[in-house]
C-alpha cells in the first residue's frame, strides 16, 4: 500500500471536482472507523484518500418546523451529546449510544455508518423506523433523495455511484405521543457488533397500533424493514395471539444467517422475542 | 446548529516531489513536529516511530483496545484510526502530555494511590480516556465512568481498581 494519494478538500466544491475526475480507487473517508480496518484487511486498495471529516458543510444539526436533517460528516458523539437529537428523536440517540465506544463514537459518523452498509449497521434501525431521507449529491452538484430502505441492495452494497457521496440524512419529527423502542442484542454492553437489533415507532389509541415502523438490524443481508409485520398489526387491536402471529410473520421477513456471534436459528429466536416483549411494554401488556 | 469544529488542520498535506510521502505537521504535547508519512501511515505507527512517542501503546490496531488512546484536539480516539495525514495541524496529547513524575497529573496520582496499574500496558490510554470524561463530566456516576472507559480493555485488574480510581481523582480535582 505504498502509492495512495491524499486529498483533503476544504469545501463542497473542491469535493465534487475531486470525484468528478472519476480517479481510480477514489475513497472518501472521514472518520476512518471503517474504511482504515476495511484497508488493513485488504479488503480493497485505495488510490486517493479524500478526507471529508473536518467538512464545515457536513457537519451539523438542523431541525425545521416539520424536519430533522443531520450532515453525512458528523459523528456519533456530537450526535449523541446534542440536546436537539436527545429531546426531538430520542430513537436515534439510543441507538447511538450503543455504538462501540466513546473512542469510536468521536470519530465515526453518522454518513459513513450507512456508506460501509454492514447488515449491523447500528444507526440504520432506527433510520428505517423514523422513515429518514438519504441525500445525495454527486460531482456535478445534484441531488436525490433516497429513502433508506431502497439506499441498501445487498450486502454492502449500496445504490451510491462512483461520484456521489452522501450528504445529509434527514427524517420528519414524530407527532408527541409516539412510542418508541430500541434493542440492541449484543455479546458485550459496548464495543460489539449486533447479534440482532430492533428499532420501532408507532402510535397507540387504546390499544390499536397504528402507523408502525419496524426496523431491523443483522437478520439479513441488509438493515430492513418488517413491512408484513407492520402491515399486520396496522389498525388492529393488539392481544396475544396477534403478537404470537406477528413473531411468526417477523420471521418469515428476516434471513439471517450464522456467524461467530450467533446461529441462524437463535437470531431467529431472538427477533421473535424482542419484538414481543418490545409491543407487550409498549402496549403495557405486561410479559409472561 | 452547526458544529464548531477546530479551526486548525484544514490544509492539505503537501506531497513530497520525487516521493510517495506527504509532509504533515502535528503537534505533539505542545510541540510542533514535522512528520513524513505515506497516506497508508496511522497516527499511532507515526507517533511510536517517527514522533519518539513509545508511551503510545500498540494493542491491536483495529480499534478495538483503546491502548493507543490519545486525546486528538483535546478529544479521545483511538490512534490507531486516524491516519497520519488526517491529524495534519492538529494537536495530539499522549499521557506524558498530562503529567510526569515532578508534576503527575490527578487522574497519575489517583491510578497509582488507588492500585489501578497492574502491568500498565492499558493504563496510558485508560487514564486520557479518564480525563476525556472528567473533562467533560467532572462529576461522573460510577455508571458514566464505566461508559467513559467502555473503549479501553484492561486484561489485569477487573477494572474495579480503575474505576475507583477515576472516582478518586474525580473528587480531588480543584475545581476549574
Amino acid at each position: 500500500m505504498n502509492n495512495i494519494d491524499f486529498v483533503k478538500p476544504e469545501n463542497l466544491e473542491e469535493l465534487q471536482s475531486i470525484l468528478g475526475r472519476l480517479q481510480e480507487g477514489t475513497t472518501i473517508i472521514a472518520g476512518g472507523t471503517n474504511v482504515i480496518p476495511h484497508v488493513r484487511a485488504k479488503h480493497f486498495s485505495p488510490g486517493l484518500y479524500v478526507d471529508i471529516l473536518d467538512l464545515k458543510e457536513l457537519a451539523f444539526i438542523r431541525e425545521d418546523e416539520e424536519t430533522i436533517s443531520i450532515g453525512a460528516a458528523t459523528t456519533l458523539s456530537e450526535l449523541e451529546s446534542s440536546q436537539l437529537i436527545r429531546e426531538k428523536s430520542p430513537l436515534l440517540q439510543a441507538a447511538i449510544g450503543q455504538v462501540g465506544s466513546p473512542l469510536t463514537r468521536n470519530r465515526a459518523t453518522i454518513g459513513g455508518n450507512l456508506a460501509d452498509a454492514s447488515p449491523s449497521a447500528d444507526t440504520a434501525p432506527p433510520l428505517l423506523a423514523l422513515e429518514a431521507k438519504i441525500q445525495i449529491l454527486n460531482a456535478r452538484g445534484e441531488s436525490r433523495d433516497v429513502p433508506v430502505e431502497s439506499f441498501f441492495l445487498d450486502y454492502r452494497s449500496t445504490v451510491l455511484k462512483s461520484d456521489e457521496f452522501i450528504a445529509s440524512i434527514c427524517f420528519t419529527k414524530e407527532k408527541s405521543g409516539v412510542a418508541f423502542d430500541y434493542q440492541k442484542i449484543g455479546l458485550r454492553k459496548a464495543m460489539s457488533i449486533s447479534i440482532v437489533s430492533y428499532a420501532a415507532a408507532m402510535e397507540i389509541d387504546q390499544g390499536t397500533c397504528k402507523n408502525i415502523r419496524i426496523g431491523l438490524g443483522s437478520v439479513a443481508p441488509t438493515p430492513i424493514r418488517a413491512f408484513r409485520t407492520e402491515k399486520l398489526l396496522q389498525g388492529k387491536k393488539v392481544d396475544r395471539e396477534l403478537l404470537e402471529e406477528g413473531c411468526k410473520l417477523i420471521n418469515e421477513e428476516i434471513s439471517p444467517i450464522s456467524d461467530i456471534r450467533g446461529s441462524d436459528k437463535y437470531r431467529r429466536v431472538v427477533t421473535a422475542s424482542v419484538f414481543k416483549r418490545s409491543m407487550e411494554r409498549s402496549l403495557g401488556l405486561g410479559g409472561e | 446548529m452547526s458544529i464548531s469544529r477546530t479551526e486548525r488542520g484544514n490544509s492539505s498535506p503537501r506531497k513530497i516531489e520525487g516521493t510517495s510521502k506527504y509532509l504533515v505537521e502535528i503537534c505533539l504535547n505542545g510541540v510542533w513536529k514535522k512528520v513524513e508519512a505515506s497516506a497508508y501511515e496511522t497516527l499511532l505507527i507515526s507517533l511510536r516511530t517517527q514522533m519518539g512517542a513509545r508511551e503510545v501503546k500498540n494493542g491491536c490496531e483495529e480499534g478495538d483496545c483503546g491502548a493507543c488512546t490519545i486525546l486528538l484536539d483535546g478529544v479521545a480516539v483511538n490512534s490507531c484510526m486516524v491516519l497520519t495525514l488526517q491529524a495534519n495541524g492538529k494537536k495530539v496529547t499522549s499521557i506524558k502530555g498530562i503529567g510526569d513524575e515532578v508534576n503527575p497529573h490527578q487522574i497519575q496520582k489517583s491510578f497509582v494511590e488507588k492500585g489501578a496499574i497492574q502491568c500498565g500496558f492499558c493504563t496510558p490510554g485508560m487514564a486520557l480516556s479518564a480525563k476525556a470524561l472528567l473533562d467533560k463530566t467532572p462529576n461522573p456516576t460510577t455508571e458514566e465512568v464505566q461508559k467513559g472507559i467502555s473503549g479501553n480493555f484492561c486484561r489485569c485488574t477487573g477494572y474495579t481498581k480503575i474505576v475507583d480510581a477515576i472516582e478518586h481523582a474525580a473528587k480531588n480535582s480543584s475545581p476549574l
